[in-house]
């Protein structure tokens, strides 16, 4: 928790009155639940291009929602209008969406009973964004992304950097009223560099995880100065490296890398709503069926996977969920077998649980809150086992750091990823940069392969701003924490044969 | 407040060399369903504006939901002060002139009515339950209204709807699963029958199933399927980075691919804002600069733009600083309709003519890959079939592909009849699609997805 306040513009907003509004319509209209949410949304993007400033754009959100049941059937509406007669006629609005689905709806919507709480939480940060004028940041990214523009073989540079201080004031018809503050960050710098003679081009992007921080990230929470610094020389020896041969590799893989697989291969495959089929139209189902639950061996024993939405500095870290719940951590996969799931207040009493595990969120006033993804973190190993320890058991392989290119089935089976940089293990040691991989697998096969994964010096909280999920499509910032881990054989593809044609 | 008046008021108090102000408003109904019952629907309204002062040529965007607190004069000042501290602008221009334009309106239109639809909807899963179908779905309908007020005296109004539907149906077991979708400027048009219609044809063929391994194959990309990868191309087409030198459309010998002939005379891709049922917002609506769009562009009319012509690449996305930096004849903005148009043979002839090959209804979680050569890579979702003989054999497994949308293009042996579809994967963000079946020689399949 915090040291800071609520900011003042916000505790200017009237978010209370309108609330007691909504809430006294929603009983007179019969609701057996209801809830209001307020919601101010604040975000700043910065985008660099060749070191030089060239977009700016401050975006302000700021609107309410009431979703009621009535009947057992769901009814939201959405209004950016302050207006107090705005507030009935939103309400009106979710009272007719409930009307039109009842004679439409499956079975009635049960939701798991959860304490009431009158609370503030307000995330961890240093520097409020916000406080840091346009001008001063322009220059201090200017000047880091100098660092990369001035090298002879850097062609272009981008620098993308995004903020955003998120308010939320939640009341329901039991008596909740809680009202939160979250700021988070990220920003890469890419760079380019072309070959005129051939016309090939190569990148390269820093690694620096999206967090739950403040401006300190990037003036002195990560070292950008120093990852720059090396992009020139680390792009050169890219250009020069060997293009990879395809086949099974034994794999080394840094939680800059890992983190992106655990979320698309893990966090959403134990959802329940997908397991449940849900989201079966759109962001798909799971192979991790609920008749799977304590039974699935989903990976090796070196596996161990929490969801956890008090994780410091966690994108998805909150105090209470969109629901009114309380943030809290579980097991989803302990020593290797599927054992939890990720929750809201209507998917639980489906598992016959008693209580949900707090996964309920909204990214906007304008949508009803969906099951998303708490913080999802392959733990580490208790000995202190490093990269390097891992790297040595390999005798011909591949270690593999950043993110980039990403895609999954629509069931969570089949996954390519490739990344940033990939070096050639061989004999237990590295010996230069390879190019154009991609590794493809099963995500059972590929879990049951892990060997072993590094301890807590290798460490990373990484994590994705904008993970997509739902109709009408929402974002949710999210991180996974990971270790370096190691993989035995997993097909690796060369890019460029798969892109040539037959 | 009208938004005449808000763009009036803040254009009043504005104290930057030029300014200025989009008020945008929509409002947006949505169903949604699973197993056959309504789960999360919703209806919602936002009104919101955008600011941008221009100083000494610099610019500071400002945007923020609106409501009748709002204070005009705050609006001006923050975005004079976001202008006062940014460098001057890199595609700086004048800006536009006034120019005549039509009436405003002063309302945006009300949200439709569920009822009709609802009761459509009703009878569709009425039939699907008779036929052990389980339906999934999402409907939605917006109005959208563009109001956009420049300190030269331009002004520029705009209001148009769409909805999209799309019907995904499972057997009880999961194994059998069909994907049908539609847009349209009328809810009225929503049409679950005729949607349910092609899948149950389909949920019939997948009654026979069977194993395929990865391999390049003959393939029949639905017109969903090539929208989809036609629209991550449309994307990916910026001017600058190809004549920067790296892009999939940098020529090796430096610049770009524009003027070269990349494909069969058949091919032309174009955007329109006018095309009878496609039309969009003739007009340009940026926020802030980016890579192909600039401020200073606001206002600008936008026209057919033809990106591919008889084969040869036309024109890539570039606003109006690029066009003397680099030659062109004039701007070319992002237009959010994409149009294939080809007359030619309908899918069930092209099956007719097909010995053997994959059908592939639509594609799903679609990624680039390499920049270079502008791979994607993704899945085939909900209704990939093995043709032999010129008959559908039944269903196969899912596959990961690995294709360039221009390869694709370059190896294509057949186009169908065009028609209005929905891209599977991005027609949320971009619903406004005309596109052919294609016929896709070494289409490469890299490997198996057991995904149901």
């Amino acid at each position: 928790m915090s040291n800071h306040h609520l900011t003042d513009d916000f505790l200017r907003l009237p978010y209370e009155k309108l609330a007691e509004l909504a809430l006294t319509e929603a009983r007179r209209l019969g609701a057996s639940y209801a809830d209001f949410r307020f919601e101010r949304l604040r975000r700043q993007s910065i985008r660099l291009r060749d070191a030089h400033a060239e977009t700016n754009i401050e975006d302000v959100e700021i609107g309410y929602c009431v979703r009621l049941l009535i009947d057992g059937a769901w009814g939201f509406a959405g209004s950016s209008d302050l207006d107090p007669a705005a507030v009935k006629a939103t309400i009106k609005r979710a009272e007719r969406v409930a009307n039109a689905s009842r004679p439409l709806l499956k079975e009635r919507v049960e939701l798991a009973p959860e304490p009431t709480y009158v609370d503030t939480f307000i995330s961890d940060y240093d520097i409020n964004p916000f406080s840091i004028s346009l001008k001063d940041k322009i220059e201090h990214l200017s000047t880091l992304a100098d660092i990369a523009q001035q090298a002879d073989n850097i062609d272009h540079t981008s620098f993308d950097v995004d903020q955003v201080l998120e308010n939320k004031f939640y009341a329901n018809l039991e008596g909740s009223a809680i009202t939160q503050q979250r700021i988070r960050v990220q920003g890469n710098l890419q760079a380019t560099s072309i070959d005129r003679q051939t016309g090939r081009f190569e990148s390269i992007r820093t690694n620096a995880a999206p967090a739950g921080r403040g401006w300190e990230r990037f003036v002195s929470q990560y070292d950008y100065a120093g990852e720059i610094s090396q992009l020139p020389s680390l792009l050169a020896a890219k250009h020069k490296a060997q293009s990879i041969t395809p086949g099974r590799y034994d794999l080394v893989i840094d939680p800059t890398n890992l983190f992106l697989t655990i979320h698309e291969s893990v966090g959403h495959a134990t959802e329940l709503d997908r397991a449940l089929g849900y989201e079966a139209n759109y962001a798909g189902t799971s192979f991790a069926t609920i008749d799977n639950l304590d039974k699935l061996q989903y990976g090796s024993a070196a596996m161990t996977v929490t969801g956890d939405r008090t994780t410091p500095n966690g994108l998805a870290t909150i105090g209470y969920d969109d629901e009114g719940v309380k943030a809290q951590k579980w097991d989803i996969i302990k020593i290797g077998r599927l054992v939890g799931y990720q929750l809201n207040r209507q998917m639980a009493p489906k598992l016959g649980l008693k209580q949900s595990n707090g996964c309920a969120f909204s990214d906007s006033f304008v949508h009803a809150p969906l099951q998303r993804m708490p913080n999802v973190s392959l733990a580490a190993n208790t000995k202190d086992v490093t990269t390097d320890d891992l790297i040595a058991g390999v005798d011909n392989g591949i270690y593999i750091i950043g993110d980039n290119s990403w895609s999954i089935d629509m069931q969570r089976y089949n996954f390519q990823f490739t990344g940033q940089q990939f070096y050639r293990i061989k004999n237990g040691r590295l010996d230069g940069q390879l190019k154009d991989v991609a590794y493809q697998a099963n995500t059972l096969e590929f879990w049951n392969s892990l060997v072993e994964v590094g301890g807590m010096s290798t460490y990373v909280l990484g994590g994705a701003f904008n993970c997509g999920k739902g109709q009408p499509g929402q974002v949710a910032p999210v991180s996974h924490g990971s270790p370096a881990a190691l993989f035995k054989q997993i097909n690796v593809l060369n890019t460029v044969a798969e892109a040539n044609a037959a | 407040m009208t938004p005449q008046k808000i763009i009036s008021a803040v254009l009043d108090k504005s104290k930057a060399d030029e300014c200025m102000v989009i008020v945008a408003d929509y409002n947006k109904t949505n169903l949604r369903w699973a197993h056959t019952g309504l789960t999360t629907n919703g209806s919602s309204q936002h009104t919101y504006a955008a600011v941008i002062s221009i100083i000494n040529q610099r610019f500071g965007s400002y945007v923020v939901s609106l409501d009748k607190l709002t204070n005009p004069a705050e609006l001006a000042a923050k975005s004079e002060l976001a202008a006062r501290q940014s460098p001057i602008a890199k595609d700086y221009q004048p800006l536009l002139a006034k120019t005549p334009d039509s009436r405003p309106t002063d309302r945006l239109s009300a949200e439709p009515s569920l009822a009709g639809f609802t009761s459509k909807l009703g009878r569709t899963f009425e039939r699907a339950g008779r036929d052990k179908l389980e339906l999934f779905g999402y409907c939605e309908f917006q109005n959208t209204r563009y109001n956009l007020g420049l300190s030269t005296g331009l002004r520029r109004h705009h209001e148009h709807q769409h909805g999209q539907l799309e019907l995904n149906a499972k057997s009880a077991d999961f194994r059998r699963s069909v994907w049908a979708g539609s847009s349209f400027k009328d809810i009225n048009r929503a049409d679950p029958a005729t949607l349910y219609k092609t899948l149950k044809l389909k949920a019939g063929w997948s009654r026979q199933q069977i194993k395929l391994k990865p391999g390049r194959y003959e393939t029949i990309l639905e017109s969903s399927a090539v929208a989809d990868l036609l629209l991550f191309a449309y994307w990916m087409s910026s001017a600058r980075l190809a004549e920067e030198g790296h892009s999939a459309y940098s020529a090796k010998a430096g610049g770009s691919l524009i003027g070269q002939k990349l494909y069969s005379s058949d091919i032309s891709i174009y955007s329109d804002p006018f095309k009878p049922g496609l039309e969009t917002t003739p007009f340009n609506v940026v926020f802030s600069s980016g890579l192909e769009e600039s401020v200073f562009d606001n206002g600008l009319e936008l026209k057919r733009t033809d990106w591919v012509k008889n084969g040869v690449q036309r024109h890539l996305l570039a606003p109006r600083y690029l066009v003397k930096k680099y030659g062109y004849q004039r701007a070319t903005p992002f237009i959010p309709n994409l149009i294939f148009e080809h007359a030619g043979a309908n899918t069930d002839d092209m099956i007719k003519a097909t010995k053997y090959g994959l059908l592939v209804t639509c594609l799903w979680y679609i990624r680039e890959v390499d920049p270079q050569s502008l791979l994607l890579t993704g899945l085939t979702r909900d209704g990939t079939f093995l043709i032999e003989n010129g008959q559908v054999k039944g269903a196969v497994n899912n596959f990961r592909f690995n294709m360039s949308p221009i390869t694709m293009l370059k190896q294509v042996a057949e186009i169908g009849h065009s028609q209005p579809t929905l891209a599977r994967e991005f027609g949320d963000y971009f619903p406004l699609t005309i596109m052919p079946a294609l016929r896709v020689a070494d289409f490469n399949m890299s490997s198996v997805s057991q995904a149901l």
